[in-house]
């Protein structure tokens, strides 16, 4: 059975926690404004420690001021959890994993799964290699070369829509996590909680969260903060059937 | 400061370049590729046809009238690329090998990590695309490593950054983005696919073909291709699209209305950026060429755009408030509007 990770961006979310998980993802994807400080790595490294969980620290897109916050936290996880899992979304973090001898793992901004959900409705429209490319993530023989050169094992996925095919990273030895419920579409910088991105950042975003409507989605779109997701709860069943599937990482809230 | 401008068919070619067009990028549209994905996913990220070379003989062509000119060709291959699509661009790379192609534009990162190993194939430079997402100094450094020569900077990063990328890394080339196509999410992130209007156009021309002689249905086609495929597409932009927006139920309904208005506001229509009047600053943080976007655009917008480009490039050495100035009142000359706010790209 896949190991299941409770996916938490604030600390306050451990609440969720209870003795079905395995695994504390901790950490953003998307925002580095939102990348929890030091005193809070702290806190959740004493949690799992005491609670017998693994800890993965999650980081998102950064400018250079962004990787200097990240180091800060890289250095206090080396140190408590040497070895440790670093989900990176950012390839500039792949250095910074280095450094500290951390293992990094591929996050789902870097794998480029096609996640529009209208897709779903125009499959049976597409060419068969159309079809087969939409259930597919971006890992191709450049790409599983790159990730064996530099000995990245783990690759993490959205749960798609229309249906997923991931026989290709199967075949290449990869592992995979799968996200679930939430997936994620598109991110931006132009934040509008915080004056499309030219304003001081107070973390406006925490209190909000719409349903985004509209004809040519079957279900709502998700806005929390500068980052749109779907919800995809129908294929919780099948997912456990994905060979290679590593570790399902669930979001009790929109990760943001 | 040089212009890389859009080229989309082998007859824009020395008409862009004679308007001031520096260097020329273009994307290949192959029939195979057509063949096997339609118009729903593009090798280029350009979904409309007319927006991409259709052959390897109009390629070749291209790249012989640009060269003629003295001006460099990029071809692009911004796209993430599945296994079979890799494979598919892989052998398209080797038909193009011969081509002398000055300049790849990758962000795939299996083509780049290939292109490293077997740097003689097309003998072309590497520049990562903007869909690299190149924000900081790391991830320069990383892509670095793949041997590029240049890197066209995101959207969505500041002038400081820029400096900053330019502090680090000297010895790589910048292209900044200075006109049209203001995306509102992070390019290299989004996964919003935007080639729905065409599944509708697609079947408009099929029933077109089957009503008129093929000979008006082939010239129809094409004239309303150029028209109103841009239109088509962009009613179907996820990013675009009106829509009716529900707080959390949690969300106090002053609160909820304000963000509401913010966010429709946020999505409401396609955004024309523009950097223009940044172009003294650009140059000052280390950017050597501007690129201006809009393959998908007809000829004629794309030389306004080349031609505006030039101007400003030319205006830019007046004092600092003159070519504010100059700016603004040259956009309203050419495009017949005054630029606003939300359409800059550095402000």
């Amino acid at each position: 059975m896949p190991e299941k990770a409770l996916f938490i961006t604030k600390l306050e979310d451990v609440k969720y926690l209870d003795n079905n998980w395995e695994r504390l993802y901790f950490g953003n994807e998307f925002c580095q404004h939102l990348l929890p400080p030091p005193e809070d790595i702290i806190k959740v490294i004493d949690f799992t420690k005491k609670n017998n969980l693994d800890l993965s620290l999650v980081t998102p897109v950064l400018n250079s001021a962004g990787v200097l916050k990240a180091r800060d936290i890289l250095r206090l996880f080396a140190e408590y959890y040497p070895g440790g899992e670093v989900v990176i979304n950012d390839w500039g973090m792949l250095g910074e994993c280095r450094k500290y001898s951390l293992e990094p793992i591929v996050g789902r901004l870097l794998t480029k799964q096609k996640r529009d959900p209208r897709i779903k409705k125009i499959m049976f429209r597409l060419a068969p290699m159309a079809q087969k490319r939409f259930k597919e993530s971006g890992i191709n023989p450049g790409y599983a070369a790159f990730l064996k050169e530099n000995n990245i094992k783990h690759i993490e996925l959205d749960c798609l829509l229309q249906g997923m095919d991931e026989t290709f990273c199967r075949a290449n030895g990869l592992c995979l996590s799968l996200y679930l419920p939430y997936g994620y579409i598109s991110t931006t910088r132009r934040c509008i909680f915080n004056n499309n991105g030219f304003g001081h950042c107070s973390k406006e975003c925490q209190k909000h969260s719409f349903r985004l409507r509209h004809p040519s989605f079957d279900n709502a779109l998700l806005l929390k903060g500068n980052t749109l997701f779907f919800d995809n709860k129908i294929g919780s069943k099948d997912v456990l059937m994905i060979d290679g599937l590593k570790r399902i990482v669930y979001q009790p809230t929109l990760p943001i | 400061m040089k212009i890389v401008a859009p080229v989309s068919a082998l007859k824009e070619v020395f008409p862009v370049i004679d308007a001031g067009g520096d260097e020329i990028y273009c994307g290949l549209f192959s029939p195979q590729w057509l063949a096997d994905y339609g118009d729903i996913d593009s090798s280029n990220r350009r979904h409309c046809r007319h927006a991409s070379i259709k052959d390897y003989g109009e390629l070749a062509a291209v790249v012989r009238a640009a060269h003629s000119r003295n001006a460099k060709v990029n071809l692009v291959f911004n796209e993430f690329y599945s296994a079979d699509q890799y494979r598919m661009i892989l052998h398209q790379l080797e038909e193009i090998g011969r081509l002398k192609i000055d300049n790849l534009v990758i962000s795939d990162l299996g083509l780049l990590h290939i292109m490293r190993k077997n740097k003689n194939l097309t003998g072309a430079d590497l520049t990562v695309s903007l869909l690299g997402s190149t924000f900081s100094s790391s991830a320069l450094s990383f892509y670095k490593s793949f041997g590029i020569k240049r890197v066209v900077l995101p959207r969505e990063i500041s002038l400081s950054e820029i400096r900053e990328l330019r502090d680090s890394m000297p010895d790589i080339e910048l292209e900044a983005v200075a006109l049209n196509c203001k995306c509102k999410y992070i390019e290299g992130f989004c996964t919003f696919q935007h080639g729905f209007g065409f599944i509708k156009y697609a079947q408009c021309a099929k029933v077109l073909k089957k009503m008129v002689p093929s000979f008006v249905s082939a010239a129809l086609s094409s004239f309303l291709a150029q028209r109103y495929e841009k239109h088509l597409s962009r009613r179907n932009f996820g990013c675009c699209l009106g829509y009716d927006i529900i707080a959390d139920p949690q969300e106090a309904s002053g609160a909820a209305d304000y963000w509401i208005g913010r966010i429709k506001s946020y999505f409401d229509g396609f955004l024309e950026g523009c950097g223009a009047c940044s172009l003294q600053s650009l140059e000052d943080c280390g950017v050597q060429f501007v690129k201006i976007a809009g393959r998908e655009n007809r000829l004629r917008d794309k030389l306004e755009d080349v031609r505006f480009m030039k101007r400003m490039i030319e205006s830019m050495r007046l004092p600092g408030d003159e070519f504010q100035r100059a700016a603004k009142e040259l956009y309203r000359k050419f495009y017949k509007r005054g630029c606003s706010q939300q359409y800059c790209y550095y402000k």
